[in-house]
């Protein structure tokens, strides 16, 4: 018995098999080099607990340099499937820009700055495969995309503030998470992981205003978050 | 507290190098692996060789990290590859940039307007507390701003890893991973700073609305309308970049890249950039 999902995978495998295979099946002297040489998998991952430790930084933060440690922790409830939670915390540098316009026009921009992430999402891995370094290096690989959602510490600094400066403090916000990333396997119990999150914020503009009672406005802001980690396999 | 900035600088450095260090290792993590127990052939024995083809290309792509304007590229890319690691090409792109509300934001900003009177651009950047001040006027920034125009650049692919891949249980897919490396000219136009108000230069545009500025309703002279002449220049840059080229239908391909770029800086020094790309192409 094929289930649903199972049966709407292979027939989106086979739509995209009759596209991206057509010059292989074309090609006689690969006739015996087809998907059997990717099978068996290298690494099993079903049921298995993964723990990973990395870095990561904000590539699109305007103002801001932002890096973090962060950390996954993912149970795979299948090799396709798997279940994760993410923590992160951040260190921020200010760019020449903002630094430029406090020191030569003194103008000082209210900053998102990113102080932790946690998050929870579901992982999927349609793809696998492996490939050939040109150091004779066989090296096997998957692929997974990833949705959730969690929440992301802001800390407000309100060095804007000319008259009233409100004490520096951090508020959350609720963020939704979605992303892909690739893991290279290097033995049966490691990996390394690289991946790139958009992770949408959903600030509310008041908070970072020197005075109460600001109107309360929802500003979505994206993060684009890269990152790579270093995985091990309970 | 330079002190302290510079211990943060430091430590974020060190946390940069890290990070990069650790990025790297997912370009060459196969050590411990070694040789699969199926034998390397099965992706030695290439379905999509390069050696001796030409490589035409098109893409699309941004820059990744802008501060005042936003830009995107469309290249076009003709390659030549003399064997599976190496190729050299040259790449011209046309650039298209628009203001970010940054930039709206700092040519209008103001000398004082608690009441948010002086437009609504900046409306959420002065912080002010509403009403307590008078004498608002406008103090615009026109901070050193480089919009892209173009590009023309010699490059090199160093082809990394060759390997194939199943999706979802059922397609194959071949690829490339490559670096690519490039050096060449942008065509730009550098907006230089200026920190007066135009037509006086002895009056400073950031300061008390008595001494510095202007009025609300001087529209000509803040905003878009009193921003500095550009110059036009071209400028020498280079960058390096990783590409992840997926092959189908025998001669097509297509690949996402993302580069760091380096060109002198509007201001002096170096301007780091990022930018992201897909590359559509054939190979003949």
């Amino acid at each position: 018995m094929v289930s649903r999902h199972a049966l709407w995978a292979r027939v989106l495998g086979l739509v995209l098999g009759v596209v991206m295979t057509q010059g292989a099946l074309a090609e006689p002297r690969f006739d015996e080099y087809e998907i059997r040489v990717i099978k068996p998998r290298f690494m099993s991952k079903r049921g298995r607990v993964e723990l990973a430790a990395g870095l990561a930084t904000i590539v699109n933060n305007t103002f801001i340099y932002s890096f973090l440690a962060t950390g996954l922790l993912t149970y795979h409830l299948s090799e396709t499937l798997a279940l994760e939670a993410q923590g992160g915390y951040a260190l921020n540098a200010d760019r020449g820009d903002k630094v430029r316009l406090n020191d030569r026009f003194d103008i000082k921009t209210i900053l998102l700055r990113p102080e932790s992430i946690a998050n929870a999402r579901l992982s999927w891995t349609p793809s696998y495969g492996k490939f050939h370094l040109t150091a004779s290096r066989i090296v096997y690989f998957d692929t997974y995309l990833t949705a959730g959602g969690g929440m992301t510490g802001i800390h407000y600094t309100y060095d804007h503030c000319e008259t009233e400066r409100p004490a520096a403090r951090s508020v959350s916000y609720p963020t939704a998470v979605v992303g892909l990333g690739q893991r290279y396997f290097i033995d049966q119990s490691s990996s390394v992981r690289i991946g790139l999150d958009v992770q949408r914020v959903m600030v509310d503009t008041a908070d970072g205003q020197c005075y109460a009672g600001a109107e309360h406005t929802v500003n979505p802001t994206d993060n684009l978050l890269f990152f790579a980690a270093w995985s091990y396999y309970l | 507290m330079k002190n302290a900035n510079h211990v943060v600088r430091g430590r974020l450095v060190a946390f940069a190098i890290a990070l990069g260090a650790a990025a790297a290792l997912a370009a060459a993590p196969a050590a411990a692996q070694g040789r699969a127990a199926e034998g390397e052939e099965v992706v030695l024995k290439r379905l999509y060789a390069k050696a001796q083809s030409v490589e035409v290309e098109a893409g699309v792509g941004f820059v990744l990290n802008p501060t005042f304007v936003n830009t995107q590229l469309a290249t076009a890319t003709i390659r030549y590859h003399w064997s599976e690691s190496w190729g050299l090409g040259v790449r011209v792109g046309l650039a298209q940039t628009s203001d970010r509300n940054e930039r709206k934001c700092v040519e209008t900003f103001y000398n004082r307007d608690p009441d948010h009177a002086a437009g609504a651009v900046c409306a959420a950047q002065d912080g002010g507390a509403g009403g307590r001040e008078a004498g608002v006027n406008v103090g615009p920034a026109y901070m050193p701003i480089r919009e892209l125009r173009g590009l023309a650049m010699l490059t090199a692919d160093y082809s990394l890893a060759y390997g194939k891949q199943i999706l979802l249980y059922g397609a194959t897919n071949h690829f490339d991973l490559r670096v690519r490396v490039g050096a060449g000219l942008l065509s730009a136009l550098d907006y230089p700073e200026r920190a007066t108000v135009l037509g006086d230069d002895a009056r400073q545009a950031r300061g008390a609305p008595a001494e510095a500025g202007v009025s609300v309703d001087e529209r000509e002279k803040y905003g878009v309308a009193a921003r500095p002449a550009a110059v036009s220049k071209y400028v020498p840059a280079a960058f390096v970049g990783v590409v992840e080229e997926y092959h189908f239908l025998r001669r097509f391909f297509v690949s996402g890249e993302l580069s760091g770029y380096l060109a002198s800086g509007v201001a002096g020094g170096v301007d780091p950039f990022f930018v992201a790309q897909v590359n559509f192409g054939l190979r003949m």
